[in-house]
């Protein structure tokens, strides 16, 4: 029978660095290409989907103003940010990107809540949209409704749509490298156990 | 068949099964001969999956009257693809020799 690794050790500093920014978790640990291979792949996948989606399908909605979103969800009344998340759930998927959607919390708490109602029989350059953030300026802020129609009807082999699937399954894939930084590997049986090296804590504590 | 093709959409299914299958790969092995042979081998099966089902969509909807040959076409080829490809039956294969 093969002898077992020992146990490693979590690692949450490299875990919470990994969500920061994809593979900078493992870089800190030493496993310098794979950290990088992880960056590309997932921030190449990430701002891939955005420019499929024309950069507008990573955003939280403040739902204040529509009323079908206030109904408890099995008698419970959520609290507005999960309500907001209910209502947008791709986001929940992209939050795990890290500091690439911050920028879409930012606009979250900054955005002015308009009444959407009004704009949806208006033409594109009579809607009125809310204010740009002095720093963002529109990217990440919540398109209005009457926009986004547009963009469904308007766009291109279904690649709009397509776009915010690719954004999803990058922040869902973070979580996988995340749980790679915490925890290493799922299959231990790569390293040389017995070896000298395996024996070895790493520097930060974590995987070798 | 042309218009399968000309449809923008599918090229850009090849970015995601790369970036997936690496990505997948290297969170279950720290050895790169491991991690790039396993990408290839999803690449590999998730390519064929979708490149089946997409095959017999297309079928589906350009010859409607066929639709119980092309069920029965992608019932057997999905078993033939699990027999080739799932790593138990390679194991038993393995350990019976």
């Amino acid at each position: 029978m093969m002898p077992q690794p020992p146990p490693r050790k979590p690692d949450y500093l490299a875990a919470f660095l990994s969500y920061l920014l994809p593979g900078l978790g493992q870089v800190i640990q030493g496993r310098v290409a794979k950290g990088l291979l992880y960056f590309v792949c997932l921030y190449g996948l990430f701002f891939y989907g955005m420019w499929l989606g024309q950069w507008k399908n990573v955003w939280l909605p403040d739902c204040a103003q529509l009323a079908d979103v206030r109904l408890p969800i099995l008698g419970v009344q959520l609290p507005n940010t999960l309500r907001d998340v209910s209502y947008r759930k791709e986001f929940a998927g992209q939050f795990w990107m890290g500091i690439a959607v911050w920028p879409a919390i930012v606009q979250y708490h900054t955005t002015e809540v308009i009444d959407q109602r009004l704009q949806l029989d208006e033409k594109p350059e009579n809607r009125t949209r809310p204010t740009p953030n002095s720093v963002l300026g529109r990217y990440m802020q919540a398109p209005i409704e009457a926009d986004l129609n547009d963009l469904q009807r308007n766009g291109e082999n279904k690649r709009w749509d397509l776009g915010w699937v690719y954004t999803v399954i990058a922040g869902v894939l973070n979580i996988l490298v995340i749980y790679d930084a915490f925890a290493g590997p799922v299959i231990k049986d790569d390293e040389e156990f017995g070896s000298e090296k395996a024996a070895e804590p790493s520097a930060s504590g974590g995987t070798p | 068949m042309m218009s399968l093709f000309a449809t923008s959409i599918y090229w850009d299914f090849p970015i995601l099964l790369i970036v997936v299958s690496l990505v997948y790969s290297a969170t279950r092995h720290d050895r790169w001969d491991r991690i790039l042979r396993e990408a290839v081998g999803w690449m590999f099966r998730m390519a064929g999956f979708l490149g089946g089902l997409g095959l017999v969509l297309y079928l589906l909807s350009t010859h409607p009257k066929l639709w119980p040959y092309a069920a029965v076409i992608f019932g057997i080829g999905t078993v033939i693809y699990y027999a080739m490809t799932s790593p138990y039956l390679r194991k038993k294969k393995k350990a019976a020799s």
